[in-house]
C-alpha cells in the first residue's frame, strides 16, 4: 500500500508532470503529421530519454504512445487521411462529418473517445497486472518457455499476413538476440571479432532502425510515387453549429463505454493490436446501430467507436508486459527497450523490486488520460494546421533524429552503422511482408526465452515425456499449436496491420 | 504489377540458401564449445533450423497455391536516397560532431527528396542546429 501511494506521489511531482506534457504535446504533434507513425515516435523519443530518471523516461514515452493515437484522429477527420494507421476506420465517419461542417464535433468526439478509452484500459492495468504478476511466479521455467512460444505464435499469426512468416521473423529476432556473450558459458557467440558486439546487438539502435528509419524509407517511397489522393477540399473548423456539447456527450456515450471494453479485451491479447480494436468496436456499433444512424456517411458514434477502442489497446497491452514480461505490442517492446535503458528488466518480479515505479507508471498513466484531454481541448485547432508540413521535411527530420538518437546511446558510430543496417532489413521485411513487429518481439523476449529453454531442458533431462509432468505448459502449446492450425487453415488472413500494434 | 512465381522462389530459395549458411558455415566457425553446459550453438543452430523449415513450408505453399500476389510498386530509389542521407549524417557526426549533423542531414536529405527551395532548407537547418547547439553545447 506504501509502494502505491508513493509511486502515485511520484507521478504527480511536478517533474514527472512536465515530462507527461511534453510527452503528450509532442505525441499530437507526431499523431498529426502524416506518416509518422506511433512506434517510429516511440524509437526516435527513446534516446531523448536517455538523461531523464526511469519514471520520467517512461513517463514521456506513454505520453508519447497515448497522445500519438488521439492526434492520429486528426488528419483522418480534417483531411481523409489517417495520422495513424489505426485511424483509418475514423475516417469512414469522421471525414463525412467535416464535410458537412461538424468537423469540430467529430474531433471532440474522438477526444473524449480516447481519454475514456484510455482511462477504462489504464483501470485495468491497475487491476489485473499485480495478480498476474503473482500467478506468474508460481509458474516454473518449463510453462514460461510455453508461453513465451504462445504469445510469439500469436503475435506471428495476426500481425502479419503470413503465419509462417511471422513465425520466422519472430524466430529470427531470437536468432540475432543470440548474438553476443553465451549466457551460460561466456564464451563469444557471432560477435565477428567485434568488440561491440560483446554485449549483444544495442537494442536501441535495432528498434530505430527497425521502426524509424525503415518506416521513413517506406514514407519516401510513397512521396516518391506522387500519391496526392491526400489532399481535400479545406474543412472549416469553426462552422456555427457544430458544439460538441451535453446532449451529442449522452448520445455517444453508450458506445464509447462499450468501445471501451471491446478495446481493453483486445488489448490484453498479444499481437490483436489497435487496429483490430478499432475495425472490431466499428463494426460491433454498426451491427447494433438504432434506426436513423448511418454508419459511414457521418456519425458520431462511429467516429467515437474506432477512437476509444484504438487508445483503450495502449494500456491494455502493457498487462503482460508489467505482468509477465511479454510485450504484447510493439509499443510495449518499445517500452521494455526504454525500461532496459535504465536498468529496469520488466517481468513478474517487477512488482517485487520496482514497485514504487510500477505504481509511479500507473500514476503517470493517468496523468497522461487527464493531460491528453486539457491538451487535446485546448490545441484542437492549432494541431489541424501541423497537417500541412510536407513529408519532404519530416522525412530528413526524423532521418537525422534516428541517426544522432542511435549514436546518444553509446557515443559510438558502430550503434549507427548497425541501426543503418537494421533499417535496410526493416524495409526488405516490409518489402516482402515479413513483420517487423513481430521480430522485434522475438529480439526482445529472446534472451528471456534462452535462459527459460536451457532450464526447461535441464528440468526434463532433455525427455520430451517429462513435460507430461508439467500439464500448464502442455496445456498452452496446445492451444498454440490450435491457434497456428486455424490460422493456417483461415487462409493466413492478416487481421490487423501489426507494424502498427 | 504482380510477382511472377521466379520471383517467389528466387525469395525461398534466397532465404533457404542463408539460413543453410548459417547452419553450417557461420555459427560453426563463430562459437566455441563453450566448455560446460549446452553448446552456445545450440539455439542458434535450432532456431535457423527453424526457420530454414518454415521459409520452405511458406514458399512450397504459395508456389502451390499459384495465387497472384501483387508486386511492391516502388523501386529502391527511395531507400538508396535515404541510405545516403543516413549514411552522410553518420560521417559528419563522427567528424564534425552532433550540432553538425543535425544541421546539415535535414538539409542534405531534403535536398535528396526533391526540394529545391534554399529558404525552407536554411530555416530547418538554422533550427535544428540552434536547437542541438542549445543542448549539445
Amino acid at each position: 500500500m506504501s509502494d502505491l501511494l508513493l509511486g502515485f506521489g511520484d507521478a504527480l511531482t511536478p517533474v514527472t508532470v512536465l515530462f507527461v506534457f511534453l510527452g503528450v504535446l509532442l505525441g499530437y504533434v507526431i499523431g498529426v503529421l502524416p506518416g509518422l507513425n506511433r512506434p517510429a515516435a516511440l524509437a526516435i523519443a527513446i534516446p531523448l530519454s536517455y538523461y531523464m530518471t526511469p519514471l520520467s523516461a517512461v513517463a514521456f514515452l506513454i505520453g508519447i504512445a497515448k497522445a500519438s493515437g488521439a492526434g492520429g484522429a486528426t488528419t483522418a477527420v480534417l483531411i481523409n487521411v489517417p495520422g495513424e494507421p489505426n485511424a483509418a476506420v475514423t475516417c469512414l465517419d469522421g471525414y463525412p462529418l467535416a464535410r458537412k461542417g461538424k468537423a469540430r464535433q467529430a474531433l471532440q468526439a474522438a477526444l473524449y473517445g480516447s481519454v475514456i478509452g484510455d482511462v477504462v484500459g489504464t483501470l485495468a492495468l491497475i487491476l489485473l497486472a499485480r495478480p498476474l504478476a503473482q500467478f506468474a511466479l508460481k509458474i516454473g521455467p518449463v510453462e514460461m518457455t510455453a508461453l513465451m512460444l504462445l504469445a510469439l505464435t500469436f503475435i506471428a499469426a495476426l500481425a502479419g499476413k503470413s503465419l509462417l512468416r511471422g513465425l520466422a521473423a519472430g524466430l529470427f529476432g531470437m536468432l540475432v538476440a543470440t548474438i553476443g556473450l553465451d549466457i551460460e558459458s561466456g564464451t563469444p557467440r557471432m560477435t565477428f571479432d567485434q568488440v561491440d558486439l560483446l554485449d549483444g546487438v544495442p537494442l536501441l539502435a535495432i528498434t530505430v532502425g527497425m521502426l524509424a528509419l525503415s518506416e521513413m524509407v517506406i514514407q519516401a517511397d510513397e512521396l516518391f510515387s506522387q500519391r496526392e489522393d491526400a489532399v481535400a477540399a479545406p474543412v472549416r473548423t469553426d462552422a456555427s453549429g457544430d458544439r460538441f456539447g451535453w446532449g451529442e456527450f449522452r448520445h455517444v456515450l453508450p458506445t464509447i463505454l462499450r468501445s471501451s471494453a471491446i478495446g481493453t479485451a483486445i488489448g490484453i491479447i498479444p499481437g490483436l493490436g489497435p487496429s483490430v480494436a478499432s475495425f472490431a468496436s466499428y463494426g460491433f456499433a454498426k451491427r447494433f446501430a438504432r434506426p436513423g444512424e448511418r454508419y459511414g456517411e457521418g456519425e458520431l458514434k462511429g467516429v467515437a467507436a474506432a477512437e476509444t477502442a484504438d487508445n483503450a489497446v495502449v494500456p491494455a497491452s502493457f498487462i503482460p508486459l508489467f505482468a509477465l514480461g511479454l510485450p504484447g505490442s510493439v509499443s510495449a517492446a518499445i517500452l521494455i527497450a526504454a525500461l532496459t535503458v535504465h536498468g529496469v528488466i520488466p517481468g513478474p518480479r517487477l512488482f517485487e523490486e520496482h514497485a514504487r515505479l510500477v505504481y509511479g507508471i500507473f500514476g503517470t498513466m493517468i496523468v497522461a488520460a487527464l493531460l491528453m484531454l486539457v491538451v487535446g481541448r485546448v490545441g484542437l485547432v492549432a494541431f489541424a494546421q501541423l497537417t500541412r508540413v510536407p513529408a519532404a521535411v519530416i522525412i530528413p527530420v526524423v532521418t537525422m533524429l534516428c541517426v544522432v538518437g542511435a549514436y546518444l546511446e553509446t557515443h559510438s558510430l558502430f550503434a549507427v552503422w548497425v541501426m543503418i543496417a537494421f533499417a535496410v532489413l526493416g524495409y526488405l521485411m516490409h518489402r516482402f511482408d515479413y513483420s517487423r513487429v513481430t521480430f522485434l518481439i522475438g529480439f526482445v523476449i529472446g534472451p528471456q526465452f534462452e535462459l527459460s529453454l536451457r532450464q526447461t531442458l535441464i528440468i526434463t533431462d532433455r525427455d520430451p515425456a517429462a513435460l507430461l509432468a508439467h500439464p500448464i505448459a502442455l496445456a498452452i502449446l496446445a492451444i498454440a499449436a490450435l491457434g497456428a492450425l486455424f490460422s493456417l487453415r483461415g487462409g493466413s488472413r492478416a487481421l490487423s496491420s501489426g507494424d502498427a500494434a | 504489377m504482380m510477382r511472377s512465381r521466379a520471383s517467389l522462389l528466387a525469395e525461398t530459395l534466397l532465404l533457404c540458401g542463408g539460413c543453410l549458411a548459417l547452419m553450417f558455415w557461420i555459427i560453426p566457425a563463430q562459437t566455441s564449445e563453450g566448455g560446460f553446459g549446452l553448446s552456445p550453438a545450440f539455439l542458434p543452430t535450432i532456431l535457423s533450423a527453424a526457420i530454414l523449415l518454415l521459409v520452405l513450408g511458406d514458399g512450397a505453399l504459395r508456389l502451390a497455391a499459384g495465387r497472384a500476389e501483387s508486386a511492391y510498386p516502388a523501386g529502391f530509389g527511395a531507400l538508396a536516397r535515404l541510405l545516403a542521407v543516413a549514411g552522410f549524417g553518420a560521417l559528419v557526426l563522427g567528424y564534425a560532431g552532433i550540432v553538425a549533423s543535425a544541421a546539415v542531414t535535414p538539409a542534405a536529405g531534403m535536398l535528396a527528396l526533391g526540394e529545391r527551395r534554399p529558404l525552407p532548407m536554411l530555416a530547418t537547418s538554422a533550427l535544428l542546429g540552434g536547437a542541438f547547439w542549445l543542448v549539445f553545447r
